[in-house]
């Protein structure tokens, strides 16, 4: 097996921190303002663009 | 992470940056060349459809020189100029000659093969070759070019394959390439239709819509789906959700992850790409989506994660979607929109890379090393903003303004042209030819890979490529290429 190939098994096999609260803000105010920006400039677009 | 970085640093040494002043050097012939009448930009060549051989090879300016004179010369003309950039960016140049050579003549020889017209003329063009038949199928060498790399890549002797890489840059080509379309976004507007300034402005909403429901989903999938530690869930999310290899690149150095995590998460990235390059733009094409050809194409700007493969996957559907509707519908559609709006949408994306590097690195040293003090360099948004992108807006610009003021419509098509669409899909098929040499379906089969892969391949069909279409559709529905005339 390659030196490679080892660090590899090593690092995808390692095991995953725990979640944190960080994390859940991040994921969650990155969907909050993708669908607010889907919704705001979705109507936008097709009122102002595509219509 | 960048205390040594001055503003111009990579300005002579990063593929990006020479990508950019190949593009730009080359437009700026086509400038001169419209700006005088002296014709120094139709020298490029093209490949038509033909019947007869000895027709299979023109120059963009057919009365200039011989389509064999006209190759000889592309070939001297663009090894020069891709030589000095290999040069520059520190390439072991005898194997880069040497390879890019073999790539360069072995991708003119499909082009030339691949446009018989029994294979690509459509039932209109028939009788323009006196032809009772034909396979109509627009777009035939980029996939054969694809395939003849792709064997060479994966099948022939490893020794020769490591030489064919010094050569087979596609994401290099496909930037020149894309620095080149914008020129034609350019002579669009010279031509009023204000059709490119609303694609460019529907692609940037959609992206913004796009980016930030993507990363955080995938991410959320890796670190409690597949329990991937947050270096390889954030370099994943990231390369899947972004701007593949640049972007897990970007992610791996903003959060200092280990060398080796964006370099696999790269090799996963590029094998998924060749695969949705050959799955998706028969799927759009063959589907309701043909009805919607401009959200077909923004949706592989969303969901194809490399700039070659995207553009790529663009230029296929262009040729399948515009064969088939004028066969189909008898409309025939203008040339390169639908590749526009692929490459404009994934153009977008791209500008985003700095932003989001800059955001997970200011994270990472707050959250995970637990150093809330330490400033990150604002100056990282510049570093790793992607520079063709500029080239791309330079050239488009350039021609647009110049084109309505000083030079005219009819001069600056005729001096462009060469570069706008003809050396443009020289660097496409040089780009076909280049991925299938550097995709190694070998690495799949590595050991623990197989987690990676499938945390990949469920990432992108069941976030990516539903919710990319759905994106793509909210802003662009009813959009349609503007037809011929």
């Amino acid at each position: 097996m390659s030196q490679e190939q080892h660090d590899l098994n090593e690092e995808v096999s390692h095991e995953a921190e725990p979640w944190e609260q960080w994390e859940s803000n991040l994921v969650k105010w990155s969907l909050i303002i993708g669908v607010g920006a889907l919704i705001v400039f979705g109507a936008l677009v097709n009122l102002f663009v595509l219509h | 992470m960048a205390e040594e970085k001055k503003w111009y640093t990579g300005m002579f040494s990063s593929e990006d940056w020479w990508s950019f002043w190949i593009g730009l050097f080359f437009v700026l012939v086509g400038i001169i060349a419209a700006a005088t009448g002296a014709d120094i930009s139709g020298w490029v060549i093209g490949f038509p459809k033909w019947v007869d051989i000895t027709n299979s090879l023109s120059p963009d300016h057919s009365a200039l020189m011989s389509g064999v004179s006209s190759l000889i010369v592309s070939y001297i003309i663009f090894t020069i100029a891709t030589c000095i950039g290999a040069y520059f960016m520190g390439m072991d140049m005898k194997k880069y000659f040497w390879a890019w050579t073999l790539i360069f003549w072995l991708s003119a020889l499909v082009y030339i093969l691949s446009k018989n017209a029994y294979i690509q003329a459509t039932s209109i063009e028939r009788p323009d070759f006196g032809i009772g038949w034909s396979l109509s199928i627009g777009g035939a060498h980029y996939i054969v070019a694809l395939f003849i790399g792709l064997l060479i890549g994966n099948l022939a002797p490893k020794s020769f394959r490591e030489f064919m890489y010094h050569g087979a840059r596609p994401e290099w080509f496909i930037k020149i390439a894309i620095v080149f379309l914008g020129c034609k976004l350019g002579m669009k507007v010279v031509d009023s239709t204000g059709y490119a300034l609303e694609l460019l402005l529907v692609g940037a909403c959609a992206t913004v819509a796009a980016y930030l429901l993507f990363w955080p989903l995938v991410y959320t999938l890796c670190r409690k789906g597949f329990k991937l530690t947050r270096e390889w869930a954030a370099t994943l999310a990231s390369g899947i959700s972004i701007c593949g290899v640049s972007a897990s690149i970007a992610t791996g150095g903003a959060i200092r992850a280990r060398p080796i995590v964006p370099v696999m998460i790269s090799s996963l990235i590029v094998v998924f790409a060749v695969i949705e390059l050959v799955v998706l733009p028969p799927v759009l094409t063959y589907t309701p989506w043909f009805n919607e050809p401009m959200a077909a194409a923004s949706s592989l700007g969303l969901t194809v994660k490399t700039d070659g493969a995207d553009a790529a996957s663009g230029a296929i559907t262009d040729q399948l979607m515009r064969t088939r509707a004028q066969e189909e519908l008898g409309v025939q559609w203008e040339e390169g929109w639908i590749t526009s709006a692929s490459v404009m949408t994934k153009i977008w994306i791209d500008m985003f890379i700095g932003v989001w590097a800059l955001v997970l690195a200011m994270l990472w040293l707050r959250f995970v090393e637990k150093r809330p003090d330490e400033k990150v360099e604002k100056m990282e948004v510049w570093w790793r903003f992607p520079k063709f992108v500029l080239g791309y807006f330079v050239a488009w610009i350039a021609v647009g303004v110049l084109g309505l003021t000083v030079i005219g419509p009819d001069a600056m098509d005729w001096g462009i042209h060469p570069f706008e669409s003809t050396a443009r899909h020289l660097f496409f098929i040089l780009t076909f030819t280049s991925i299938g040499l550097v995709t190694n379906f070998r690495k799949l089969a590595e050991e623990n890979m197989g987690r990676l892969a499938f945390a990949y391949g469920l990432g992108l069909l069941l976030i990516i490529i539903p919710l990319g279409w759905i994106i793509a559709w909210i802003f662009h529905n009813g959009m349609m290429p503007p037809t011929v005339g």
